[in-house]
């Protein structure tokens, strides 16, 4: 029940869904009165991180400088969105009692579930805090914050016929469009520990290979082969890496490895470029594949901020104007960006204060939009200084120009960020 | 008298100090990881995990080290490991003995693997494992079951084992370890 909608909300292809979803928190965010005690309820069980402290703090140093914002509109909104939606779909919990257990309970269910998965998912199933469909049980691993990567892990690894839907979907909710096949590897082993049995690692890695081929349909032939080379990466980095198999004898060549490759897959599809091969392996003997940090020291975003909208967009720069790939989160109020998602600190914070944003068009990308100041001639926004903790540098745009992948992505970004950026725009435009 | 033995064991030491490559296989849930925990557990190192499959150095016997590797998967996918293992000295290969509804399957899959060509004249031991379960089939029963009667030119031991309290494995790998020495003298000469 808790999680229902909101949940729903954060698989990102069902973008019917998620346009649905924004109109909601639209409506419920009217409702200041229970906006303000939950943000207030939650700061105190949550203590904001560093970052997220500065962002607040820059937000708020912008805001004094500007006559036209609103102040109390913007405060509040830094934790609510997802309590609000939630208890907002369920009249009775805005007893305030009744929240409280409900949170209490949530709590108590993510250390069954880090005690042990299976029991944990039936408790939460039991008490109502969690739908039994594949879909919502992926969503809380996903999303909720909290959670053993082991446990997570131990989860997705059991073998019967919902354990796998669960990891499918769970599969599912990553985005790997236009990166390497190593580089969506490594952000999906990020999100769970991948436990060291066979069968396990090779479901594991079919549900992965089918995403990656989803979203990269042209990179390899068929998502057999993906998984074939999945399969081969995680053989290699144990080969490479793992000090007990490389006591035996010399190193996994690359020769070999190609070998290896090109022997599974001439049966089953179309062997891929020599190049891609090598940087395939190069990538895996110069960097080993990690194991996630355990525990609840995640990057921010998984942790403290519910993210309305995240994803890939391409952005252009601000001096120089070439464009870079970049992972952006829209929270209420910020937007941020990252190089990875595996990143713990952003790139930079833009608050979506007297900003707005459009279509515009570019002569080497498709589907651009752009954030444009409401006033001034430039984009409030700020850059964490490289390499010295808790100092920023001022943005240097006059817009910032996004690129998305589609049409229906850019109207998508385009009306989160609207949402966010809390700008009262007349209403009839969120239609 | 201590002093000679302490030589002799340095001896006898000497002549395996070369690492066998052993790969284990089997079914899901055959008791495969439980297994490795436990002919590591004497020797206990502490180290850093590592992405990936199981695999851990034992020694069941002195003067014998074994990479043991976890692997399997797919048929589809044999080719591709199969590589990793050219020269694999030994196959364990661990069986739900109680599990009747899937010995075909245990079957086709030992077959599977030992007629590749990388595998020819690999010993295999089968571990037999949960054999304190009441539903489990004899050593007796799984040799008919699996048919083991039509390997030919091959050594193969079996063994029935209970992981949990550890009953067998000793005895598993020091077969093991016995068969992988004869078929090195033999292929050495």
């Amino acid at each position: 029940m808790f999680y229902d909608d909101y949940h729903v909300n954060s698989i990102p292809l069902t973008t019917d869904n998620t346009l649905l979803r924004t109109d909601d928190t639209l409506s419920t965010t009217s409702n200041s009165s229970y906006l303000s005690i939950s943000s207030s309820e939650i700061s105190k069980t949550q203590s904001p991180t560093r970052l997220s402290l500065f962002a607040e703090q820059h937000s708020r140093s912008t805001d004094s400088n500007d006559d036209n914002y609103n102040k109390p509109k913007l405060k509040p909104i830094k934790y609510v969105k997802r309590f609000s939606v939630s208890f907002s779909l369920h009249p009775q919990s805005d007893i305030p009692s009744r929240r409280n257990s409900n949170i209490k309970q949530l709590t108590l269910g993510k250390k069954h579930f880090n005690l042990n998965p299976k029991e944990g998912i039936r408790w939460l199933i039991e008490n109502g805090l969690l739908q039994n469909t594949p879909e919502h049980v992926a969503a809380f691993l996903y999303k909720e914050n909290g959670l053993s990567k082991r446990a997570i892990g131990d989860y997705l690894g059991e073998k019967d016929d919902f354990h796998i839907d669960v990891l499918k979907h769970f599969a599912h909710m990553h985005e790997f469009r236009s990166i390497c096949i190593v580089d969506a590897l490594r952000q999906y082993l990020f999100t769970f520990l991948l436990p060291g049995e066979a069968q396990k690692i090779d479901r594991m890695m079919e549900a992965f290979a089918q995403r990656f081929h989803e979203c990269n349909p042209h990179v390899y032939s068929s998502s057999e082969v993906c998984y074939i080379i999945s399969f081969a990466i995680i053989m290699l980095n144990t080969s490479l890496h793992n000090k007990n198999a490389k006591s035996t004898r010399g190193i996994f060549t690359l020769e070999k490895f190609q070998t290896s490759l090109s022997e599974t897959i001439t049966t089953n599809g179309q062997m891929p470029d020599p190049s891609n091969i090598k940087t395939i392996y190069d990538n895996i003997k110069n960097n080993e594949l990690k194991f996630p940090e355990d525990g609840f020291n995640s990057p921010l975003f998984r942790n403290n901020v519910n993210a309305i909208k995240e994803g890939f967009l391409f952005k252009q720069g601000g001096r120089y104007r070439n464009w870079k790939r970049r992972w952006f989160v829209i929270t209420e109020g910020c937007l941020y960006y990252f190089e990875s998602t595996t990143d713990r600190d952003p790139r930079g914070i833009i608050p979506l204060v007297n900003v707005d944003v459009r279509d515009s068009d570019d002569r080497t990308k498709q589907f651009c939009f752009e954030l444009f100041p409401l006033a001034g001639d430039k984009v409030k926004a700020c850059k964490p200084a490289p390499g010295d903790v808790g100092k920023t540098t001022e943005g240097n745009h006059t817009v910032y120009r996004m690129s998305a992948t589609s049409e229906e992505d850019r109207k998508e970004w385009i009306r989160c960020l609207r949402y966010a950026s809390q700008n009262q725009l007349p209403k009839h435009r969120y239609s | 008298m201590g002093l000679f033995l302490s030589h002799l064991y340095n001896v006898i030491a000497s002549f395996g100090t070369e690492n066998s490559r052993i790969l284990m296989l089997g079914l899901d849930a055959a008791g495969k990881t439980t297994i490795l925990y436990k002919i590591k557990l004497n020797e206990n190192v502490q180290t850093i995990p590592t992405i990936g499959f199981n695999v851990e150095t034992v020694s069941p016997a002195p003067g014998i080290s074994f990479t043991v590797w976890d692997v399997g998967g797919q048929d589809k996918i044999r080719p591709l490991w199969m590589h990793y293992f050219q020269g694999t000295h030994g196959l364990l290969y661990v069986i739900d003995s109680s599990d009747r509804e899937r010995i075909q399957e245990a079957r086709d899959e030992l077959f599977g693997v030992i007629n590749n060509e990388n595998m020819s004249k690999v010993p295999f031991v089968i571990i037999a494992n949960k054999s304190d379960l009441p539903t489990a089939l004899n050593c007796s029963e799984l040799i008919e079951e699996l048919n083991l009667h039509s390997v030919s030119k091959r050594r193969w031991y079996i063994q029935s084992a209970c992981a949990i309290n550890g009953d067998g494995i000793c005895e598993a790998m020091q077969q093991m370890a016995k068969m992988v020495k004869d078929q090195r003298k033999y292929t050495s000469t």
